[in-house]
């Protein structure tokens, strides 16, 4: 679901970052948005948990989004790169 | 207004759910509540899109110029690098280790087949400050030493630990990656290597030094932080085929923190391996004394947001080091000097005067007033380090040449005359004018004099001062006078035919006694040469004979800095 990862064939993407590595990789608030921040009671819920991880990706797309506007003048990342640090 | 509204929105949005929600189903605030699932999923939603606009107004907000007295690191840091500018990272401090055969070693024992083997990057940690150092071989990837008796040897090593960071090269020309380290790591500013597919690539300043197909990158820094490495375009130097592992291994540095100002033996605890003859670990600390050799010193923190400011208009973008300033730029970014000038004689020659900055050097406890004087001054070892410096950080003019010197330092003591208030502790008062005296030379930047009214306007703001005034003594201009006073004095001993003869500028036309050698002779400022950095410190004598001593603390007669109480005021008579 992010923007970066979207904007590009997943084969290439997959070319292009297989050997990628990085200890000071941002944290992953793709697949932890709501794990974080809800109660991690109601992931017990099947159902709930189902409905909460497709949520997660939404709520993503709003961060996501505004990473456009933070690189906008950083010319060395991609228009979508989303992996800053701070 | 816009963003206010929409959360304004959002809120009432969230509202008209709530109230749906109980009208549905009829059960409110039983079923449906902020602790009920759906209710907890809607608080959280309603703060999530709440902080989504904090991220964006902070990422508008790194384009607002309009706020000139600006200090957001980030606004400025990227302002400056798309200008064109490129911030200086931290500088590890280096220096010299010294592994000495301690006397009770046992070297059959303790070091089978007499040999250790040494790597490059090995990982020493220093005991009293807890950071990590690496031994730098200067390209070589070992070093084996034989050991025998009175075996020492010497190893350089730098601040900081190397990481690295890794990319796939996706096969695009001028191909940029960034590498982004968290807030409080620096990337050092010189020690970056660039691997791809397991070769080394060169590092160069800028893509047009890079030749067609030339294996080579140019780094600089990062916009948030750490730093971006770039490749070439094929004419302007090899860019990396897609799929390509790409290595940028960095120093991770804590700049100025890794100074270190005592020599104290065995503080060192080498945490990568050494190796002996038979190829085993080896424990140096058991068998070796582990001294410093060469101070450990020059590191610097990264280049502060008001610096990177004030620098960017005579920033060199061309990397050309030609006129004086543009040295002086060159060598201020480090950050490790608190004073430099460059100046241009006759002979074309760039003189470059510097001065450590004595805050990353002294010890905590220190002031400016016990400072050792060498502190001031540059060794040979710093000049070199300058002289290496100035030869891989730009590229210097064909035929232009450069001395890099000492500062000649110009002694003064200072005399400050108080009225205090009535309801104070002279004493402290007598330690914060100290201490404020004492900030203001030790972050001393001015190039031409020291005006009264800055050291005036620094007492004024200790608390339990009412007036303040102050001047200044000059030991060249007591030099000057005293010279001439004892001629005329030996002169008088020896022949004094009429009394015409008592004048001592008819004996010495050249004295002149209204001469104020080193001070302004209207405002009695301190002016001084491009070559000379005035110093408050005393252990000279004035014209009278009078000594001044070096300490302010002691308590016999003149020292470098004399506070002279000239009466008291009631507080009460203050009226604010």
């Amino acid at each position: 679901m992010s923007l970066y990862k979207d904007s590009q064939l997943p084969e290439l993407y997959t070319l292009k970052h297989r050997h990628d590595k990085n200890e000071n990789d941002a944290y992953d608030i793709e697949n932890n948005i709501l794990n974080r921040t809800v109660s991690s009671f109601l992931f017990n819920n099947d159902t709930m948990n189902e409905f909460l991880q497709k949520m997660q990706k939404i709520y993503y797309l709003w961060f996501d989004q505004v990473n456009i506007l933070r690189n906008l003048k950083n010319w060395s990342v991609d228009k979508y790169w989303s992996n800053h640090v701070d | 207004m816009a963003s206010k509204f929409t959360q304004i929105s959002f809120r009432n949005l969230k509202d008209e759910i709530n109230e749906f929600l109980r009208v549905t189903y009829n059960k409110a605030d039983q079923l449906f509540s902020p602790s009920s699932p759906y209710g907890h999923i809607l608080q959280v939603s309603e703060e999530l899109f709440q902080l989504a606009f904090v991220y964006l107004q902070n990422s508008v907000s790194q384009f607002d110029l309009s706020d000139v007295n600006s200090n957001n690191r980030k606004v400025i840091r990227s302002a400056a690098i798309t200008a064109g500018h490129n911030p200086t990272r931290a500088v590890s401090a280096s220096g010299t280790l010294k592994f000495r055969l301690n006397a009770s070693a046992d070297i059959e024992k303790d070091i089978p087949g007499k040999r250790i083997t040494i790597f490059d990057k090995t990982l020493l940690k220093n005991k009293t400050s807890d950071l990590n150092y690496v031994i730098d071989l200067g390209g070589l990837d070992k070093v084996t030493y034989p050991v025998k008796e009175d075996s020492q040897f010497f190893v350089n090593i730098i601040q900081g630990k190397w990481k690295d960071t890794r990319f796939t090269g996706d096969g695009t020309v001028n191909q940029t990656y960034a590498v982004e380290v968290p807030g409080t790591k620096e990337v050092e500013n010189f020690n970056v290597k660039v691997e791809v597919n397991g070769k080394s690539w060169e590092i160069k300043k800028q893509l047009y030094d890079m030749l067609p197909g030339d294996e080579a990158a140019v780094v600089k820094t990062g916009f948030n932080s750490g730093i971006m490495v770039i490749f070439g375009n094929g004419s302007f130097g090899k860019f990396p085929p897609i799929a390509s592992e790409i290595i940028v291994s960095y120093l991770e540095t804590d700049g100025a923190n890794g100074n270190i100002f005592r020599r104290t033996p065995n503080d060192w605890q080498i945490i990568d391996d050494v190796i002996d003859g038979f190829g085993g670990n080896v424990d140096l600390s058991t068998s070796f004394d582990t001294l410093i050799y060469t101070d450990i010193n020059f590191g610097a923190d990264n280049e502060s947001t008001a610096f990177t400011r004030n620098l960017l208009p005579i920033s060199s973008n061309n990397f050309v080091l030609a006129l004086p300033q543009q040295y002086a730029f060159a060598i201020k970014k480090l950050g490790v000097f608190s004073h430099v000038n460059a100046y241009q004689a006759k002979d074309d020659t760039v003189y470059i005067v510097c001065t450590p900055n004595i805050q990353l050097f002294k010890n905590r406890n220190a002031d400016y007033f016990t400072v050792d004087l060498e502190a001031f001054k540059l060794d040979n070892y710093e000049k070199n380090k300058i002289d290496a410096y100035l030869k891989t950080g730009g590229n210097i003019q064909l035929t232009k040449k450069y001395k890099i010197d000492s500062p000649k330092l110009a002694f003064y003591t200072m005399n400050v005359f108080v009225i205090f208030f009535d309801d104070v502790v002279e004493e402290n008062v007598n330690d914060e004018i100290r201490q404020k005296v004492s900030d203001y030379f030790l972050d001393f930047k001015r190039m031409d004099r020291v005006p009264k009214k800055d050291l005036i306007n620094a007492i004024s703001e200790v608390g339990g001062v009412d007036s303040v005034d102050i001047n200044f003594v000059s030991k060249n201009n007591e030099d000057y006078h005293r010279g001439f006073l004892e001629k005329d004095v030996n002169r008088r001993n020896v022949n004094l035919a009429d009394a015409e003869d008592i004048n001592i500028q008819k004996a010495f036309p050249d004295y002149n006694p209204n001469e104020t050698v080193g001070l302004d002779p209207i405002l009695g400022d301190i002016v001084f040469d491009a070559s000379e950095l005035p110093i408050i410190r005393g252990g000279w004598k004035d014209r009278n004979g009078v000594y001044y001593t070096a300490n302010p603390s002691d308590n016999i007669g003149f020292t470098s800095l004399n506070i002279i109480k000239k009466g008291k005021t009631p507080r009460k008579n203050v009226t604010k």
